[in-house]
């Protein structure tokens, strides 16, 4: 086969992502960094981030971890400011942190559960802007991305407080389009539904043994709901938050992606 | 833009309809930089011409096929002469309109106006899917593309059977997502807004002349309805029909995206 060029759809820019964890934050940085821009690491745990930051480097590219807990104001703005000063500048910021979902029907849940989803969800996404939006105005613009869910389309039950917390952010995303227009900031939001991966297999597995089947078939319970038959890879996911962070949506904001291979349609 | 995306679409082989000087245009020569072969399809040969040479001489092979996709058989044979000529179809850019221009109250006029923006925009997009989708199918799966409107979710007074045919085809889309799936074939929307260029800034120029005012600051005042005040330029939606032409998007389908600016939030 003939060497096909890569398209360095971000070359020259610079993006944070935050929860940078075995999952999709890990697959939007490596996606960030074959595309050409320098990638700066959020997280709580040393451990990932040191992970990811050798396999961007290993691919050539540019990174740098920050242990970082979004919740924390000054520990956003150090990664803000960590981005800027280790690479000149800010292009990009992928919002990829969450609180894990925790299954718990409405009726005797502990309301601190859904505080803590918003805490972490909405509050820690907007903190994290905060921060970042002097530097995104001082590159003459930007491009913000928050990761959503499927829980916004298709509502499941007991998932009340990761469902509100998502809704939140995805109308914090059309405020945060509007106002930041002006400055050239632009703000979408990419909506993954399942994704195959370590959190994925947990369910499937947990399922099977409640149900006393096999994870093949819980897996094919799932797709059968997919037009396309698959379950999306985190890869998947990921170039959709490339093509929010790239050129190609110079002129889209405000807007919401779904990467779910057609179970739902928006 | 040129030079991050060269490999997006290396080996692949595009259609794209109503080829004019507008949008048409800039989507193919995004589909060739990008390193598709593109089959230029058209009602006029003269326009499709230039643009073939234009494709040309970005290293690209060009095919030029009038067309008039309301006639079924021009359908078939499009696709067949790009298979024929080109060695596959892999993507298909439903772009063609018609122009006529329609505007009338809906008070009083004969409803089955209605008929020449449905047959072209919802009927003539989907008879030229239907006539690819066997050569889809041979290259193992690809995507279709429909160009919609800001009218489907926006529509104006006395555009009525325009809105409704993108309309129908927004929703037409979705049902070929699903059943399409299977085959790996990808059916997804996008919906400009405004276009600067060509027509509007004929009215731009004209509204501006009848104020003594200069046409950018007319053209100013209709961005400042959008979060990013700007009008989108042929060459900058292609970008998105770019995202979804290529496996950027693999998993996505049954998609709508505006592009517009923001002028709508979703």
């Amino acid at each position: 086969m003939t060497t096909t060029p890569t398209p360095v759809l971000l070359d020259g820019k610079v993006g944070i992502v935050s929860g940078v964890g075995p999952g999709l934050g890990r697959s939007v940085a490596i996606a960030f960094a074959r595309a050409g821009a320098a990638v700066v690491l959020g997280a709580r745990t040393e451990s990932y981030l040191a992970e990811v930051q050798a396999s961007v480097e290993d691919l050539g590219g540019r990174a740098l971890g920050v242990v970082t807990d979004i919740t924390d104001p000054d520990q956003c703005d150090r990664l803000a400011r960590a981005a800027v000063d280790a690479f000149g500048r800010l292009d990009v910021v992928v919002h990829n942190a969450a609180a894990p979902d925790v299954a718990q029907p409405f009726a005797t849940v502990d309301l601190d559960e859904w505080r803590h989803q918003m805490d972490v969800n909405l509050f820690g996404a907007l903190q994290l802007t905060h921060s970042a939006i002097p530097f995104l105005g001082k590159s003459g613009g930007g491009s913000i991305v928050f990761v959503n869910s499927m829980i916004v389309r298709k509502i499941l039950p007991n998932q009340g407080g990761y469902a509100t917390s998502k809704a939140a952010l995805l109308s914090a995303a059309h405020v945060l389009a509007r106002e930041l227009g002006p400055q050239h900031i632009r703000v979408n939001s990419v909506v993954p539904g399942w994704l195959w991966g370590p959190s994925v297999e947990r369910v499937l597995r947990r399922r099977a043994r409640d149900q006393g089947s096999s994870v093949e078939e819980q897996a094919a319970e799932l797709t059968d709901q997919i037009p396309l038959g698959v379950i999306p890879s985190s890869d998947d996911a990921a170039n959709a938050v490339v093509f929010f962070a790239s050129d190609l949506s110079s002129v889209i904001t405000g807007q919401s992606l779904d990467v779910n291979g057609g179970e739902v349609f928006h | 833009m040129t030079t991050q995306t060269a490999g997006l679409l290396t080996g692949r082989t595009a259609i794209v309809s109503g080829v004019g000087p507008g949008l048409g245009r800039s989507i193919a020569l995004g589909l060739a930089d990008a390193g598709a072969d593109v089959a230029l399809a058209a009602r006029r040969v003269d326009t499709i011409d230039a643009v073939a040479a234009e494709v040309e001489s970005r290293g690209r092979r060009a095919c030029i096929v009038p067309t008039d996709v309301t006639d079924q058989a021009d359908c078939r044979r499009l696709a067949e002469m790009t298979n024929t000529a080109l060695g596959r179809v892999d993507i298909l850019v439903n772009n063609a309109f018609t122009e006529e221009d329609w505007r009338e109250p809906f008070d009083g006029f004969d409803p089955t106006r209605w008929r020449a923006p449905m047959e072209v925009n919802c009927f003539g997009a989907l008879q030229l899917s239907q006539a690819v989708v066997p050569y889809l199918r041979a290259a193992g799966g690809g995507s279709i593309v429909m160009i919609t409107t800001l009218s489907v979710k926006n529509p104006v007074p006395l555009l009525a059977g325009y809105a409704a045919s993108k309309r129908a085809l927004t929703t037409a889309a979705q049902v070929l997502a699903q059943e399409l799936g299977p085959d790996g074939i990808r059916v997804n929307c996008v919906a400009p807004g405004h276009i600067r260029g060509g027509s509007l800034d004929e009215y731009f120029a004209w509204i501006a002349e009848r104020r003594g005012v200069e046409v950018e600051e007319v053209a100013g005042e209709i961005a400042s309805m959008n979060a990013l005040p700007h009008l989108a330029t042929p060459d900058e939606i292609a970008g998105a029909v770019l995202f979804f032409a290529s496996d950027l998007s693999r998993m996505v389908t049954g998609q709508a995206l505006d592009v517009n600016c923001g002028r709508t939030l979703g």
